[in-house]
């Protein structure tokens, strides 16, 4: 990987446009880089006088987000964006990704966990993800529960723009109904609010 | 990069658990009745009180900070701010949305806690233990342990005023001992509101009262396992904006958990993949039913180990009665 490229991935990263492949480079890169390192923390400056954000340069994340990602398998890679749509649906997933973890074809249904326990991260979502995200190891957290169309291999295609969109809607309206727990209201008020803006 | 400094708060979480429980000054178990008493006192100062103050909340890859307004004498006003990024206001009147200016979130009437009917059974899932005492917001707490008795649902727990009984502070805790969210006052005053802070700003929005939605009485579409000790409490039915066959959803709790189940009619040329989504404590698993009568997803949401929401969903699987689905739903 030539340095040039990897500075290329990185001002896609800043820009967040960088797909779940450049993240993982430019991370791995920043580790044993430390140029590359200091180019990050100057477009991050550059990028927060832009936006007039403030800035401080001293704290260096990457580190943190590495170690978060080490553990999580690496991803196959990402299709050829085809369309314009799929552009921009693959840059709102990066931004929304950090926050929602999303697995396709996880194929949690099937009896014996003999296929597809490969479970595709959805290209669209790179793994920089939470740590506590899908605990479940694909494939074999449901085994016993039986399905007709078991054999089928797990869904190889990104998900779907509008499934996307209804999982958040779920999201934020079961986040909105409070009510039936012990916990106050708040509680959930919270979780509703902290879905907002994101 | 604002995303990625937020996700390392989740990491830097699960050592301040640690850090927060070997602070407090234990007081050895103690009865559980006292525990009980505890969370009924919570319960009716949550309903009872008017107080201001600031929060935070937070999960995996999201801290945000927020204050609230609670005004109680008769009628009940609660106004709700983020204080931090874009603006977002939600105010309730007698646990009513009034207004909001995320128009998704909380769109639904909101009814009132179940305790302190539910408690007696509480136990029966969860064992409350009294931890000791801490200082939270400046204010001195019971610390609260709420640990679940089998592995379909998290623990928690909970600092309480030991003035007002309010709570101060919520962590919920997974399996693994890992943090997936705490909530946390940062400063509280008891007592009177001003009024003028109880009216939202401009870009609050009056909700549409026409959202809200019919109700159902036909439950064969239920799934045919739910982790004991949850009960259904409501079931609704929201016009699709696809379809002619409604969304249903019903809740389903068991006094500290909640989860939500939404079966939605999939229209020609919709392929819903099965899938497991997870924000912060919030698990998503959605699959797609093949029936004769027609294709659905099925999803259900809550804040429940992906294991239990795997389960439910898969008990819709050979159960699920579309046609009882379309005859309930004409």
């Amino acid at each position: 990987m030539s340095s040039e490229s990897l500075k290329e991935s990185l001002s896609a990263l800043m820009d967040n446009e960088a797909d779940e492949l450049e993240v993982r480079r430019v991370l791995k890169a920043c580790g044993d880089d430390s140029s590359l390192r200091s180019d990050w923390a100057r477009y991050q400056a550059a990028r927060a006088l832009m936006h007039k954000e403030p800035w401080q340069g001293k704290i260096d994340l990457s580190e943190g987000i590495a170690a978060a990602i080490a553990n999580d398998p690496v991803p196959a890679p990402a299709t050829a964006k085809t369309s314009r749509i799929w552009q921009s649906v693959g840059r709102f997933a990066v931004a929304a990704s950090v926050t929602v973890a999303v697995l396709v074809g996880v194929n949690m249904f099937q009896q014996d966990g003999s296929s597809g326990s490969e479970a595709m991260v959805a290209d669209q979502t790179p793994p920089v993800a939470l740590p506590s995200a899908p605990a479940a190891q694909p494939g074999a957290v449901l085994a016993g529960y039986s399905q007709p169309d078991a054999d089928e291999p797990p869904a190889q295609e990104p998900l779907a723009a509008w499934q996307e969109q209804k999982i958040d809607t779920y999201l934020r309206q079961h986040a909105g109904q409070g009510d039936g727990q012990i916990t106050p209201q708040l509680l959930p008020n919270a979780r509703a609010a902290s879905m907002e803006g994101r | 990069m604002q995303a990625a400094a937020t996700a390392s708060y989740g990491l830097r979480s699960c050592l301040v658990v640690g850090l927060v429980s070997t602070a407090l000054l234990f007081a050895g178990p103690l009865m559980a009745d006292e525990a009980e008493t505890l969370l009924k006192k919570m319960t009716s100062a949550a309903h009872g009180m008017s107080y201001q103050g600031d929060f935070i909340y937070e999960r995996a890859g999201s801290f945000s900070t927020h204050r609230v307004w609670r005004q109680a004498n008769g009628e009940v006003v609660e106004r709700l701010l983020r204080t931090d990024g874009t603006p977002q206001e939600w105010l309730r009147r007698n646990d009513a949305l009034e207004c909001t200016s995320a128009p998704t979130a909380g769109a639904a009437p909101s009814d009132r806690a179940m305790l302190p009917e539910q408690a007696p059974t509480l136990q029966q899932w969860y064992s409350l233990e009294v931890l000791g005492s801490g200082r939270v917001a400046n204010r001195a707490v019971t610390v609260l342990s709420v640990q679940p008795r089998d592995s379909f649902r998290y623990a928690h727990e909970l600092y309480l005023d030991v003035d007002s009984g309010l709570l101060l502070q919520a962590l919920l805790v997974d399996e693994k001992g890992a943090l997936l969210e705490r909530f946390q006052f940062t400063n509280l005053q008891l007592g009177s509101v001003d009024p003028k802070n109880l009216s939202a700003a401009s870009t609050c929005l009056a909700v549409n009262e026409e959202s809200v939605v019919t109700s159902l009485a036909n439950d064969r579409w239920l799934p045919a396992w739910v982790p004991p000790g949850f009960a259904p409490i409501r079931r609704e039915a929201r016009q699709s904006a696809d379809s002619d066959l409604p969304i249903v959803t019903q809740i389903f709790t068991d006094g500290f958990a909640r989860f939500t189940v939404f079966i939605e009619p999939l229209v020609d040329g919709q392929v819903a993949a099965d899938l497991l989504a997870q924000l912060g404590p919030t698990i998503a698993v959605s699959r797609r039913l093949d029936t004769p009568g027609g294709a659905f997803m099925a999803t259900v949401v809550g804040e429940i180990p992906p294991v239990t929401a795997g389960r439910i969903v898969a008990s819709l699987s050979p159960d699920f009665d579309s046609q009882a689905f379309i005859e309930a739903n004409p």
